[in-house]
């Protein structure tokens, strides 16, 4: 294998990290808030309303359901206008960051779900805020959960990531495409499927620890 | 202590709307123990969630520690609550906080540092018996460990209540007895004004100075647990008080029992007495009364606050109405046919 060959596998490796890993950090810093505004503003929730509520399922459900694919082309504008460039592996972080906030909202609306009530009441009968059940009560009891969930979100994201070759975001699906599918060689598309392949073994082994750590149910 | 005045609560759900609590009222004075009692659905959890406004009630006035807690507004709620402690049926700790970051966690909501916390839970891990336990999990935790654990967080904030809804129905007999003794306990050396609610009388046996009877949303009945248990107003409050004063019948005797009195066979009779009877020798004088012999078949007796009350089953030879009416003369006696064997 030749010496660029393999700086371009390293290139490739490092760009998926890369917009994985920045989308992911967007997507749970933008999902985690959504997902209580989901759970506290539902009915008989903690602060109940009915039309934020359901503007904000209604608006998390049609972004989960826009192919990827699509959305990726359909936000180009919105791309260019965040960071400047509709091209590039930074461009790629915005559609991939957009397709994956919805889903960190709803699990952690769903991890949300799963805490017993009566934790929710014991910390009003102890007289807790609204802010301190969110941030002493809900979000350190779901912990685990939600860890485990933005695991499976990151997973997801490494396979949206392929797509992003279409605007220019590199990657290894990217590589694997244009070596793999374009030029017959079917040698570099084996090594990024086994990059890929330790990649998600090595997020899902330190996502079970950490949910593991947390979950002392 | 705690002053409750024409409290009513209604649910409404689609349209229909169930009378929960039906205009209640009463008064708990500072450092008794109150239990309410009822039977599944009559209000006892919505009673005493109405008691922290957990519940809003839909009309009357919560008074606890001469603070109408009905006219606050919500900052001056949670400033009272913070004095009102709570424990539940499934103890409600945080899973992912140690025993020790429990009891802590109402001081740290009081934005307490970990100096005047440790300052001020250390005593309490003491008086619950948590020492050794302090730095397990909650799932590593029996129920009677978990209560104390929730007893001793309840008390962080040192409150002046202590509102306990069904303390210990998830615990086996021995934990109940456990946590009623701590609950006591804590009654006396702080003296602490606690309202506890339960479906079972022998809660109420155990540590009530008085009980309330609910049944369908209304109180029938309140009044100092002894009185209550020997001589219950209402239908409902008879039954709650003869459930706790009932010997078993031994199954032998269950299985021959029959409903007429016949000449080959003999009454069973339930007598409950207290107070001075329980030194008054009832079966030798009614023997020589009636003239009859009187067979001892189970016999008991229990204390409750400090005064005896007596529980037993005979066997008669004799007219049942009429040796009924003859133990009827004899005051502070409650007797009952069981039937004929
Ligand atoms: N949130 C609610 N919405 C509508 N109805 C309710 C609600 N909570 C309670 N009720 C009704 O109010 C009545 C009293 O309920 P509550 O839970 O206080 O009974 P309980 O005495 O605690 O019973 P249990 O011993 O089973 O716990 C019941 O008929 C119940 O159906
Ligand atoms: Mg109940």
């Amino acid at each position: 294998m030749s010496k660029a060959l393999v700086i371009e596998l390293f290139n490739a490796t490092w760009e998926t990290l890369y917009m994985v890993g920045i989308a992911s950090i967007i997507a749970t810093i933008i999902g985690i808030p959504l997902g209580v505004c989901l759970f506290i503003t539902r009915k008989h929730g903690l602060l109940p309303h009915k039309v934020f509520n359901r503007t904000l399922a209604a608006i998390i459900n049609a972004l989960r359901s826009i192919p990827f694919i699509i959305l990726l082309v359909a936000i180009i504008p919105f791309t260019r206008f965040v960071v400047g460039t509709s091209i590039g592996t930074t461009a790629a972080i915005v559609p991939l960051s957009i397709g994956a906030f919805p889903f960190v909202a709803r699990l952690v609306e769903n991890s949300l779900n799963e805490i017993p009530i009566g934790l929710i009441e014991a910390g009003q009968a102890m007289g807790a805020s609204l802010w301190q059940i969110i941030y002493k009560i809900l979000l350190p009891e779901a912990a685990a959960s939600i860890v485990n969930g933005v695991t499976l979100m990151v997973i997801a994201l490494i396979g949206y990531s392929a797509m992003a070759g279409v605007v220019g975001g590199g990657g290894l699906g990217d590589l694997a495409i244009r070596y793999g599918y374009q030029r017959f060689d079917t040698r570099i598309m084996l090594i990024t499927v086994i990059i890929l392949i330790i990649m998600v073994q090595l997020i899902q082994v330190a996502g079970d620890f950490c949910t593991r750590k947390l979950d002392k149910r | 202590m705690i002053e409750v005045n024409n409290v009513s609560k209604i649910y409404t759900t689609q349209g229909v709307s169930a009378h929960a609590l039906k205009d209640i009222s009463f008064n708990v004075p500072a450092g008794e123990i109150l239990g309410i009692v009822g039977h599944s659905g009559a209000g006892k959890s919505t009673l005493i969630r109405c008691l922290n406004l957990l519940e809003r009630p839909s009309s009357g006035q919560i008074i606890i520690d001469k603070q109408e807690l009905t006219t606050l507004n919500a900052s001056q709620l949670r400033l009272a609550r913070h004095h009102i402690g709570m424990i539940f049926q499934h103890f409600n700790l945080l899973s992912s906080r140690s025993a020790y970051a429990n009891i802590a966690f109402p001081l740290q909501l009081l934005g307490h540092d970990r100096r005047t916390i440790a300052k001020k839970i250390a005593p309490l891990i003491e008086l619950t018996g948590l020492t050794q336990l302090q730095h397990a999990y909650p799932s590593q935790l029996s129920g009677g460990q978990k209560q104390r654990v929730a007893i001793a967080r309840a008390l962080a904030c040192q409150p002046k209540v202590l509102l306990c809804d069904e303390a210990t129905s998830a615990l086996d007999p021995y934990n109940t007895t456990n946590i009623l003794e701590l609950l006591k306990d804590i009654n006396r050396q702080l003296g602490l004004t606690i309202v506890l609610i339960t479906h079972e009388m022998d809660v109420i046996k155990q540590v009530c100075d008085r009980v309330g009877i609910l049944d369908k949303g209304e109180l029938v009945e309140i009044n100092n647990t002894l009185q209550f248990l020997a001589k219950p107003q209402t239908t409902i409050g008879k039954q709650f008080a003869s459930s706790c004063l009932q010997l078993p019948l031994p199954s032998i005797l269950q299985k021959r029992l029959q409903n007429q009195q016949t000449a080959t066979n003999k009454a069973l009779i339930h007598i409950a007495f207290h107070g001075k009877q329980t030194n008054t020798p009832i079966i030798s004088r009614l023997s020589q009364q009636l003239k009859c012999e009187i067979n001892i078949i189970q016999a008991n007796i229990e204390y409750i606050q400090d005064q005896p009350i007596g529980m037993m089953l005979v066997e008669v030879d004799y007219n049942a109405t009429e040796f009924l009416t003859a133990l009827n003369n004899i005051t502070n006696v409650v007797a009952e046919v069981k039937g004929y064997v």
